[in-house]
């Protein structure tokens, strides 16, 4: 053990004392400084890894000592860092909750330096003990889980292969029973820890054991067996359950008692009328009950030599019709509502995988039991993680949030290139001031009732954003997940953990896309697909008055000719120019080809002359100037109208006109009245 | 060292214990000196002036733990008693006029020490 390594982080709101502590330990440890709650909690965030133990004292502005330590328990932190409180603050409520809390001891003010340094170098030497030996314990309970459940597999794999068959049938009767006793146990009909599942489970694979006694022609043979036969066929359950009593230590262990349990009774059935011993209903112990259904189960959707393999659903359908005797009606319900995952599992399992996650469920466990925290192997990987995780949020250029409850601290953690302006570590999010420029209080509200509105099954939430970043908006998009925790009789939001990708470069590119697809790049009108898609959603209304004028440059070719290309784009520049500003906000105008243009619009006004004239003299004057003039046809209708009828008869009315004279002419439009 | 003997004795202080604890003058007068360079006073009576007893409290709180650590027995006493007095949320249960005239009383002991460990050390 190498103390200089040894990293402390200091956490009061006075300097003095942070001085005191930080002078008497500088010469053996990294000392690390916070000056609040806030800044303690960031700190551990982030280097909690490094950090082997907190002074921590309880009276602060905001965030005070209890809160960092709820925060510590929260987040399971307490677990690995050892926290001594520094205080002079000596009631006995104080004390108590502190150590319910998680405190490991207490230094109180004023200091002694021989205090201080022996209490701090005391807890760390205990820490790292425990740290080792929760390595050594967890190293040896993985062995011992190996190598008995290997011992277990290569018997069963003896009395599979005595029996001919293939070595699936126990691994199948394994998986099953697992997974009916891990549904019973989440649906509460049934109380088991996930040591007692893994016992059954790995007991599951003796159940037959007691083949070995019985004479190979009568295990192997094709075809029925006579009465006599069958009976000595019976006799596997109570040979079996004999091996195992015999065995030396038998009392003690609760694999064999549930092996004895397993072996001889799973062949009992319900309503009595299963062997040896004829129990009934809930005499047969569960773990008997549940191999006994995960056997038939298998036996029915295998093939045997004296059968075929019946498919899944008629398998099940069997069962419950109590064609292979009766079962526990919970059973049978259970293996129906997880039927689905069954056909899967079966197909999917093998030896090896089977055997990892069996060991990593219960290693798992007791790595969660209250004794022990997690191993230092486990923190490395947590740490790799961290690394992995890191790095790829920092290509990403994600902001990465995480809220905790309890009290409600939003940590940021801000991987893109932007200055937030926010601090790491927001207690409070929703009154706190930085957070709301950003976001606005209308988004803060919306994502909390996103929040609100998940599920424990449909946790996922999703929405756009646009955050306020040094006085510019920019688009966001986010993605949240709410961690909920399911108890057996409530369930709660335990966090939130989610980030937000800046797609706002996207969003712009797209919306120059949508405008570059919709209108001309000479004039920035609409082009006449886009300007049709208009007209059409404003023909939905019935009963509205609508002009559409249809607007071509007289000899446009000339003008083009005689005073070429550029002349020509300016021409076709005024004209839209002068077009919008003869028209209004609402107004659809549209280059509609090389010299054509279009308006549409709506208006209350009794006469529609006027308007047109209104416009045709502002085009006039303006396409004078240019030496150019324009002639125009137009027509006023009612809503509803059909478009493509509109425009062939008003581009009419231009071209009669035009081969006549110039000018602009103006028709009532009333549409085909047979259609 | 008679400095250090002097300056504790004309400042109500317990050097006896001070060096028990921290057990070498060096680090005494070191963070004496820190001790004095700190804004909790300042905090304090700004707090208090402007009837903000939360943070009038924590300052006080904090000078009482301090002043304890560096042996202070009468401003520790003080501020102990200022402490107490501040201690209740509702401000309707602090007497003010008991408040103020504690803090007159720490801020005429704080400058006791001031003066002495100028006298002193500077």
């Amino acid at each position: 053990m190498e103390f200089k390594e040894q990293t402390i982080l200091i956490v009061d709101d006075n300097n003095v004392n942070r001085s005191l502590l930080k002078d008497m330990l500088k010469n053996d440890y990294n000392i690390i400084e916070a000056e609040n709650g806030v800044e303690a909690i960031a700190t551990l965030n982030h280097f909690r890894n490094k950090i082997s133990l907190v002074l921590l004292d309880i009276v602060m502005p905001e965030i005070d000592g209890f809160d960092v330590l709820a925060t510590m328990n929260q987040r399971e932190w307490i677990k690995d860092i050892p926290v001594i409180m520094v205080t002079s603050e000596t009631s006995p409520s104080a004390i108590e909750r502190a150590y319910l809390l998680g405190v490991t001891d207490f230094i109180s003010r004023p200091f002694d330096y021989f205090i201080v340094y022996h209490r701090v170098k005391n807890t760390l030497v205990l820490h790292e003990k425990q740290k080792s030996l929760t390595n050594i314990v967890v190293s040896q309970v993985k062995e011992k889980e190996r190598s008995t459940s290997l011992m277990v597999n290569i018997l069963s794999q003896i009395v599979e292969f005595r029996n001919g068959e293939s070595g699936l049938h126990v691994l199948h009767v394994n998986t099953l029973t697992d997974m009916l006793l891990k549904h019973m146990v989440k649906t509460g009909i049934i109380e088991l820890t996930l040591e007692q599942i893994k016992n059954i489970t790995l007991a599951s694979s003796l159940h037959d054991v007691g083949k070995i006694g019985i004479p190979e022609e009568i295990l192997n043979k094709p075809g029925k067996l006579t009465d006599e036969e069958f009976n000595i066929m019976k006799n596997h359950s109570i040979f079996g359950a004999e091996m195992l009593s015999k065995l030396p230590n038998y009392e003690n262990e609760p694999l064999l008692k549930t092996s004895y349990e397993i072996c001889r009774w799973h062949h009992e059935r319900w309503d009595g009328k299963g062997y040896p011993d004829g129990l009934i209903g809930d005499q047969i112990p569960l773990s008997a009950q549940v191999v006994s259904l995960a056997d038939v189960y298998d036996a029915l959707t295998s093939v045997r030599v004296y059968k075929d393999a019946f498919p899944h659903k008629k398998a099940l359908e069997m069962i419950s019709n109590g064609e292979c005797g009766q079962f526990n009606p919970q059973l049978i319900k259970a293996l129906n509502e997880i039927e689905s995952n069954v056909e899967k599992e079966l197909k999917l399992n093998s030896f090896s995988t089977y055997n990892l996650k069996n060991i990593h469920d219960t290693t798992s466990e007791i790595i969660q039991g209250d004794l022990i925290g997690p191993s230092s192997n486990t923190l490395k990987l947590i740490d790799y993680e961290r690394v992995k995780y890191d790095f790829y949020a920092s290509i990403n250029k994600e902001i990465q949030f995480e809220i905790t409850f309890e009290p409600t601290i939003l940590a940021v953690l801000n991987y893109s290139d932007f200055e937030l302006g926010l601090n790491e570590i927001i207690s409070n999010p929703k009154e706190d001031k930085d957070l709301k420029e950003i976001l606005g209080e209308d988004e803060l509200n919306n994502i909390s009732q996103l929040i609100l509105n998940t599920k424990p099954d449909n946790s996922i939430f999703e929405c756009d954003l646009d955050l306020h970043i040094n006085g510019e908006l920019r688009w966001f998009h986010l993605y949240g997940k709410v961690i909920w925790e399911e108890t057996s009789n409530s369930t709660n939001i335990t966090g939130v953990v989610g980030k937000l990708i800046d797609i706002h470069d996207n969003v712009i590119k797209f919306a120059e896309l949508e405008n570059k697809a919709t209108h001309d790049s000479l004039t920035n009108l609409t082009n006449h697909d886009f300007a049709k898609k208009l007209i059409n959603e404003k023909n939905t209304v019935e009963d509205r008055q609508f002009i559409l004028m249809i607007i071509d440059i007289d000899n446009f070719k000339d003008v083009n000719d005689s005073f070429g290309h550029l002349y020509g784009d300016k021409v076709i520049k005024t004209l839209a120019d002068t077009i919008k500003k003869a028209t209004r906000e609402g107004d659809i105008t549209a280059r509609i080809g090389g010299d054509e243009f279009m308006i549409f619009l709506d208006y209350q006004a009794a006469d529609p002359k006027n308007i047109v004239n209104r416009i045709y003299s502002m085009i006039e004057k303006a396409m004078d100037k240019l030496n150019v003039s324009v002639s125009i046809g137009a027509s006023y209708l009612k809503s509803p109208f059909k478009y493509d009828d509109l425009f062939v008869f008003t581009d009419n009315i231009l071209y009669e006109m035009k081969n006549n004279k110039k000018g602009c002419i103006l028709k009532s439009y009333v549409g085909d009245e047979n259609e | 060292m008679n400095d250090l003997k002097e300056f504790y004795s004309e400042t109500n202080g317990d050097l006896e214990d001070v060096i028990g604890r921290l057990k070498d003058e060096e680090r005494v007068i070191k963070f004496v000196k820190l001790f004095l360079h700190d804004d909790t006073i300042k905090m304090l009576n700004e707090s208090q002036k402007n009837s903000d007893y939360q943070t009038a409290f924590r300052a006080a709180h904090t000078l009482k733990g301090t002043s304890k650590e560096m042996g202070f027995l009468k401003l520790n006493k003080l501020s102990q008693d200022l402490t107490e007095e501040l201690r209740s949320i509702q401000a309707e249960h602090i007497n003010i006029e008991n408040a103020n005239d504690l803090l007159n009383k720490i801020n005429c002991e704080y400058n006791v020490i001031l003066k002495s460990f100028d006298k002193y050390f500077s």
